[in-house]
């Protein structure tokens, strides 16, 4: 803000200063005008008077006042001087000024209110110098009148651009201020608060749009951070319950060989599965939603990933079942790349899709695939139990679980995880839904675009 | 030779429908879809001088339904040459003719079943089609089924449409 009022201040000096240099300007080329005309009239009157003293037309005098104007105060003088430079006689001349008499040639002076012209002329033997002198009127009084004008104009300018500038300082702030309130009110407990955009014009508009956008990201980070024991004991449960389960069932009674070599073999697919899962958790903690450069994004094909989802989705439970829509595949297969890590996106779809299945009574999920011109969109859709509209605001929120979820067993973790992760792909997930007659989540991701 | 053919719409996905059903039934020829709303214009003098064909389409496509037509021409990339809107904008006898002579269109697909969906001033272009004693070219008609399924999500119609086939299950 310092710098701020700096950059004012030095704006109001500049703009002081050139209305100063303005008026000075103005003066002094009317005082310079004056002057010089001035002079010009009282060089042509001092000629003439030269033409009747010393050319002995004496009498031609009322020629003169006849056509030329009587100057204010005018007077005319000859003085004679000797080769020293003295004076030998005066008529009308003010001794005192003699020193600014030029005895070679023409002068122009001014002492006091009063301006002399005067010049040499010389005759066999003598020399004389002859001169008028009269007051400038327009010098004592429109020039004076001038002076107080620009200085008034001048008072007024300076204030007026003090003024305005702080006027439009205050204008300038006061918004800023708007956004600074609504900022500071924004804590770690109501991060979901959004500066109001529409309040706000121009740049500023943008610079709430950036905010808010940074708030998202703070938010998605913050909730992800916070919730990440919760996500991660709700990931990792899952292929847990599946290895202690294949465990206990080999180890309820004898079994051969083989039958023990694919229980391991069971094992260890899951214990990878969960390896993957953790790791992949890890990631998500450890960068947020932030896209960093240090998530080793790749290019996967998306349909890969979603057949691996439903894989693990039907190793989780076998009476889930998936019905695959591929008919709207692309010809081209480099559609289907989106830049990304594949155990994430796995995770995030395999969790619609399992929740699509767990919440329908036929536990069905309609998977379908499509690729536009910059992105892929993934639909997953079921005909299950749908959510409350009034509650559809809520459910990106972890834990949370719309009210008819009583009789379903879950964490409320499912979804928000899934949308972090797509977010985190620069995508979109959103949620369309019918009570009671079930629900469409709808992902798009950007397609990969090798740097050319 | 490409196929000019004219396809009946009213902007929304679940009409690209007809388009689907119409190119997964038609032989491997080159195609260039129009797909034509109908709309009529107001005689107010406002919407002769401030009236833009551009403008008009480009406010009734929404986002999905470009998306539908992306998706659409990335699936059959060798048969959809091109594929873009246009408006009929009256049901003048005299102006269908010319409007089909003058887009040059060898083919108009005209769906069995397909309510379209009205809006202020629009017109259901295939009834229209239908009812004018007109010489067509060549006409294609597609049958649309019965659409069952509930929708929530816009792009919901364009997958899981009858047929559709399972790849893993």
């Amino acid at each position: 803000m310092r710098s701020y009022n700096k950059t004012l201040y030095a704006l109001i000096t500049i703009l002081v200063v050139y209305t100063i240099s303005f008026v000075a300007f103005i003066l002094y080329s009317v005082t310079n005008f004056a002057f010089s005309d001035f002079y010009k009239r009282l060089d042509l009157r001092r000629d003439l008077a030269a033409e009747r003293m010393l050319n002995g037309k004496e009498n031609q005098k009322d020629w003169s006042i006849t056509y030329l104007e009587e100057l204010n105060n005018q007077r005319e003088f000859i003085v004679e001087f000797d080769e020293t430079g003295n004076i030998i006689n005066n008529s009308g001349f003010n001794a005192l000024l003699w020193e600014k008499v030029d005895k070679y040639g023409a002068t122009n002076f001014k002492e006091g209110n009063t301006f002399y012209s005067t010049k040499l002329y010389q005759q066999p033997g003598k020399s004389y110098i002859v001169g008028v002198s009269a007051e400038n009127y327009f010098y004592t009084h429109h020039l004076r009148y001038l002076q107080n004008l620009l200085l008034i104009s001048l008072i007024l300018g300076v204030l007026f651009v003090i003024v305005v500038s702080l006027l439009v300082k205050r204008s300038f702030i006061k918004p800023i201020y708007g956004i600074i309130d609504e900022v500071k009110k924004i804590g770690s407990e109501n991060l979901y608060l959004r500066l109001r955009e529409d309040n706000y014009k121009g740049v500023l508009h943008k610079l709430a749009n950036t905010f808010n956008r940074m708030l998202n990201r703070v938010e998605t980070s913050f909730e992800t951070q916070k919730n990440f024991i919760s996500n991660a004991s709700h990931e990792l449960n899952t292929p847990l319950t599946s290895i202690i389960g294949i465990a206990d069932l080999s180890l309820s009674k004898d079994r051969s060989k083989e039958e023990y070599k694919q229980a391991m073999q069971k094992i260890v697919d899951s214990a990878e599965n969960l390896e993957k899962k953790t790791n992949a958790l890890l990631l998500l903690a450890r960068t947020g939603y932030e896209k960093d450069t240090k998530l080793n994004f790749k290019p996967v094909r998306i349909d890969q990933i979603i057949m691996d989802a439903e894989m693990t989705v039907k190793a989780i439970n076998e009476r889930f079942h998936i019905k695959t829509d591929f008919s709207m595949l692309p010809d081209d297969s480099m559609k289907l790349k989106v830049n990304g890590l594949a155990p994430l996106l796995q995770l995030a779809i395999s969790n619609i899709v399992s929740n699509a299945c767990k919440y329908s009574p036929n536990h069905t999920a309609y998977v379908a695939l499509g690729a536009f011109d910059k992105g892929v969109i993934i639909l997953i859709k079921d005909e299950g139990i749908g959510i409350p509209e009034q509650e559809l605001s809520y459910i990106y929120d972890p834990y949370f679980r719309a009210s008819n979820t009583q009789h379903f067993s879950g964490y409320g973790i499912g979804l928000p995880l899934a949308r972090n992760i797509i977010k985190m792909h620069d995508g979109k997930l959103s949620v369309t839904s019918t009570l009671g007659k079930g629900t469409t989540v709808r992902i798009e991701l950007p397609t990969f675009r090798p740097v050319s | 030779m490409i196929q000019r053919v004219l396809v009946p719409t009213d902007f929304t996905v679940n009409s690209l429908r007809i388009v689907l059903e119409y190119l997964e039934n038609n032989k491997d020829e080159q195609v260039e879809l129009v797909l034509v709303g109908g709309y009529k214009l107001s005689e107010s003098i406002s919407m002769l001088l401030g009236f833009t064909l551009d403008d008009h389409l480009a406010e009734l496509q929404h986002d999905d339904f470009l998306k539908g037509c992306e998706i659409i021409k990335s699936r059959f990339k060798d048969k959809v040459v091109e594929m873009y809107a246009d408006s009929m904008i009256s049901k003048n006898k005299r102006y269908i003719r010319n409007y089909l002579k003058g887009r040059k269109f060898t083919q108009v697909v005209l769906p069995d079943a397909f309510e379209f969906q009205e809006v202020e001033n629009s017109f259901d272009v295939a009834a229209l089609l239908r009812s004018q004693p007109l010489a067509l070219p060549q006409v294609i008609p597609v049958v649309m089924g019965e659409d069952e399924r509930s929708r929530h999500d816009t792009l919901d119609s364009f997958f899981f449409r009858k047929k559709w086939r399972f790849s893993y299950e």
